[in-house]
């Protein structure tokens, strides 16, 4: 045998005299120098040193048997021994180490697949990849979301496809959406920014349900949707096209590409995309008004980076998004003589910077970061609904709205690898939003900042390989000053609160094939307007608005869960199955109670009031096979209860009689207690893709506005199953050059709601169900990539 | 919209074209398999080059199309040393040295599992993380290995060595 084993191995055993115990002496050395400072430890044991300048170790009191010694220090790789002790004996050891030339900064020196790495991560992430959007054929996020355990996507308006995500059944606000890791998706943002970032931007998306990391902020409480961006390696680019017809009738198409570009020693390098998309609005029931609004974007972006040293490096992104959307009707016709119309256009520009700076010893890495979001806003919420008279006119002529929305971050970060393994991480961070929305017509207006300043720390303690624990706390100094004004009444919110939010997560591996994980994060909102404040839909042929009641307390959330992992090969198929409990204990939560149709002109008006306490309990379970290399397959199930404690008032008339009572629920509307997902990808050969996905949307409770006055029905909806399927043959044209087909159905079995509400007087906002009816597409990409 | 898209088309097109690279005459690294290597170095003894690579390794395809085709390396190499390439979830038996090594479990990279071989040369703490190499003097003892992207120059200083 060749020196192979010798050098990889290098198994020492040695012998020597009497007693219980042996004492170890020796010397490390690597490339023929005393190495100084090492660590010396037997395992499982208590035992250990910490080596002099010159290198030299004594051991003592070392157990008599078998016994593994380590040898470790950062820049060389560990090593073990194996030892025979025998009592009474001392030894004198040489030990080489080998250098480790690996660059610990590991920010772009070496590929790792996710799993590998979230394998140890004590808080459950689950990573939406590129392959999910293309396997759905996802123009934008908010299409291929549906795909993670607990989370769900729902349409909120017929008129504008106000969309939100909903993470374990809470709806969207309760959820932190992050690009690059940075809080830039504003209030506004969060209505309809998830159509607005198109999937070929996305390298993928990270999902942390329940508050995992003190890292972000405390309103993380349903979950984090982390949008991370492409980081650029090779030199690649891909431009594709997409075409397709939804329900038959309307035509969606879209152009995009991306690009990157790095330097061969990585030193430098960008990456860059846009889309162009545009979708014809969709009537679903011929009454002449949209199921789903027009949609026009267009989208580009970059992010580059150079590295002035191989310790440092800076990142600049920038976006850009136009996006204009119509729904009503007449789309023809100027909004103003249209029974009702929803416009909406977009302007918005994300900005960011990040330096990151390693120290010599590459074990503390600092990061400064910057980033701002700007939108501006052009709002048409409104419309003659129904109704012909000069009144109907003066006011739908004035119905156009204008909105500013900045947020700026900027932060701090330091984070440290220490000799044991563990890791600290301290950091702050300043976020500010601002936002000025104003509708002449109606004397509405949201003036409104949000300062947060926030302070965190975080220790991951890892004191035996099987058990990681995330410990860490996040104080928030939030200032609110918001003033809204509505017809004639005015809303204040102003305060300045400090709260502290402890996190605290662990890993256990309890075998080589089972994890389990538990949680618990405190979390609270602040009173403010988040996102479907800022909309405005249309009843009874008049505007409903949203306001926030006077005296709002902040709403606190305790979040608890816990989680088994199991993996197992059965035979040749890999099979992962993930059972996950979780309970969030709800104070004082956000709540839009309807006032019924109170304003001068007949607006109903909805008031956000501190609602009863709420506890939302269930289990997420996700099944994940591989069979082969040919098939991969997953499914996931949410069961769940989002339950009020004391009934819930959702309707609460000025006058009640008889017939227009007080309407109470004493579950969440719009949450399923049951939902989920599966994909199944089948590779019949390298040129041959498969893909067949499907969503299930068990009943929910939704309301229906049933008269003018705002009364409303609780509706039960019927479940919902979303299957699309996909082929794709893929072609290899020439050298660096191949073209990818698709075509498929997406909805195949026009799965659809089928009781939506006609004319001008509709309630828009009784949608539920699939995003789309039937719809066939076909899709070309042509790339040099593999 | 089309004014923005036609030009960034343009640039795409631009920069996934090689500028500055000349290829040698002779077609690249003259690569070998572990058999390969095990039957040459018996008749002539050099120095070795091992890379263990996976398919969906960016890092590796891009040292594939862009270091692996710099004509200093190229010559440098097939000079010198010799070369193996080794996929390391390879599902192939390896006889190399007279052990027969497999690649039985295909437990922590998903579908194909690690070779035994990567296990035994190219992990690290247990990890695997690609792209790994490792270079060894004459008489086959591991000089240094590294488990990162190499750039030309950096790979062209380890070899020079």
């Amino acid at each position: 045998m060749r020196q192979l084993y010798v050098i990889i191995l290098l198994f020492i055993s040695t012998g020597l005299h009497a007693q219980q115990t042996g004492i170890l002496k020796g010397k490390i050395i690597s490339r023929g120098n005393p190495v100084p400072f090492a660590n010396v430890f037997v395992d499982g044991t208590s035992i250990g040193t910490t080596a002099t300048i010159d290198g030299e170790f004594t051991l003592e009191k070392i157990p008599v048997g078998k016994q593994i010694i380590h040898f470790r220090l950062i820049g060389y790789q560990t090593k073990k021994l194996t030892l025979q002790v025998k009592p009474g004996q001392n030894d004198y050891l040489e030990v080489n180490l080998l250098e480790d030339n690996l660059d610990l900064g590991e920010t772009v020196v070496s590929a790792t697949r996710y799993d590998l790495d979230r394998s140890q991560a004590p808080v459950v992430v689950n990573v939406l990849s590129n392959k999910i959007f293309k396997a759905t054929q996802s123009i934008s996020i908010s299409e291929g979301l549906n795909y993670q355990p607990g989370v769900r996507m729902e349409t909120n308006c017929q008129n504008c496809g106000f969309t939100q995500v909903r993470m374990n059944g809470l709806e969207g606000a309760y959820s932190q959406i992050l690009v690059n890791s940075r809080a830039v998706f504003s209030a506004l943002n969060s209505v309809y920014g998830l159509d607005q970032i198109p999937t070929n931007m996305v390298e993928r998306i990270e999902v942390v349900r329940s508050g995992g990391s003190a890292l972000f902020g405390s309103n993380a409480i349903a979950g984090t949707i982390n949008i991370i961006t492409k980081d650029p390696v090779e030199n690649l680019w891909e431009i594709g096209s997409n075409f397709a017809i939804i329900g038959g009738k309307a035509l969606d198409n879209s152009v995009n590409f991306n690009g990157s570009f790095v330097s061969e020693d990585l030193s430098n390098g960008v990456t860059f995309y846009g889309m162009t998309r545009k979708r014809e609005s969709y009537d679903h029931n011929g009454d002449g008004f949209t199921e789903l609004p027009v949609l026009e974007n267009y989208v580009i972006g970059t992010k580059f980076y150079v590295k002035p040293s191989d310790r440092s490096k800076l990142t600049i992104d920038l976006n850009a998004v136009q996006e204009h959307r119509r729904g009503g009707n007449s789309l023809d016709l100027p909004p103003p003589f249209t029974d009702i119309t929803e416009q909406l256009d977009h302007r918005t520009y994300i900005i960011g910077a990040t330096f990151d700076q390693f120290s010599v010893d590459r074990l503390t890495k600092t990061s400064f970061y910057v980033s701002s979001q700007n939108t501006t806003r052009e709002s048409y919420y409104g419309g003659l609904g129904g109704g012909r008279t000069k009144q109907d006119s003066t006011t739908a002529a004035n119905a156009f709205g204008n909105t500013t929305d900045i947020a700026l971050v900027a932060g701090a970060q330091a984070s440290r690898s220490l000799k044991n393994n563990d890791m600290v991480v301290v950091g702050i961070e300043n976020q500010y939003s601002k936002v000025d929305d104003e509708i002449k017509g109606y004397n509405r207006t949201i003036n409104q900042r949000v300062n947060s300043l926030g302070l965190y720390g975080q220790y991951e303690w890892k004191p035996i390989n099987s058990f990681t624990a995330l410990l860490g706390g996040r104080y928030d100094l939030v200032t609110v000053e918001g003033n809204y004004t509505l017809s004639s009444i005015h809303r204040k919110s102003e305060l300045s609160i400090g709260v502290f939010s402890p996190r605290f997560t662990m890993l256990y591996d309890i075998a080589p094939t089972l994890q389990f994980r538990g949680g618990y994060a405190r979390g609270f909102r602040a009173p403010q307007a988040f996102n479907e404040d800022l909309h405005v839909s249309s009843v009874g042929g008049e505007p409903q608005f949203v306001i926030l009641s006077d005296d709002l307390k902040t709403e606190f959330s305790n979040a608890y869960s816990g989680s088994f992992n199991f993996t197992r090969n059965f035979g040749d198929t890999q099979v992962n199955l993930l059972l996950e409990g979780f309970y969030t204990a709800l104070e004082n939560p956000f709540t839009i109670v309807s006032a019924g149709a109170i304003l001068p002109n007949g607006s109903i008006l909805g008031e956000v009031q501190n609602g009863s306490g709420a506890r939302v309990s269930g289990g997420n379970f996700q099944l994940s096979a591989s069979p082969s290399r040919e098939f991969t397959f997953v499914a996931s199930a949410t069961l769940q209860r989002s339950k009020y404690i004391d009934p819930q008032i959702l309707f609460s008339p000025e006058e009640a009689d008889e017939n227009e009572h007080e309407v109470t629920s004493s579950y969440f509307v719009r949450s399923p207690n049951s939902y989920g997902y599966f994909t199944g990808v089948w590779n019949p050969s390298q040129k041959l893709g498969v893909d067949l996905t499907g969503t299930y949307t068990g009943s929910m409770i939704v309301p229906l506005v049933v008269s003018e006055t705002g009364f409303m029905e609780l509706r039960n909806s019927p479940a919902f199953y979303d299957m699309n399927l996909k082929v794709s043959y893929h072609l290899h044209l020439a050298k660096n050059l191949n073209i990818t087909f698709s075509a498929g159905a997406q909805n195949i079995f026009n799965s659809y709601q089928d009781d939506f509400q006609v004319g001008p007087t509709r309630d828009s906002d009784y949608v539920y169900g699939p995003a789309k009816p039937r719809t066939f597409f076909v899709g070309i990409t042509i790339g040099n990539s593999k | 919209m089309k004014a923005i898209i036609l030009p960034f088309f343009f640039i795409c097109v631009l920069l996934s074209t090689p500028v500055d690279k000349t290829y040698a005459q002779s077609s690249g690294i003259e690569w070998l398999s572990f058999e390969e290597l095990d039957a040459k170095i018996d008749q002539e003894p050099k120095k070795v080059l091992i890379y263990f690579y996976t398919d969906w390794c960016t890092y590796c395809r891009k040292m594939e199309k862009e270091v692996f085709t710099n004509t200093k390396l190229i010559d440098l190499i097939n000079q010198e040393y010799f070369a193996v390439k080794f996929d390391a979830e390879s599902q192939e038996e390896v006889t190399f040295d007279g052990i027969i090594f497999r690649n039985p479990d295909q437990k922590k990279t998903g579908k194909k599992g690690i070779h035994e071989l990567t296990k035994l040369l190219a992990s690290r703490q247990g990890q695997f993380i690609p792209p790994t190499f490792l270079v060894l003097d004459k008489d086959f003892t591991v000089t240094s290995r590294h488990f990162e992207y190499l750039h030309s120059e950096a790979l062209l200083n380890i070899l020079a060595k």
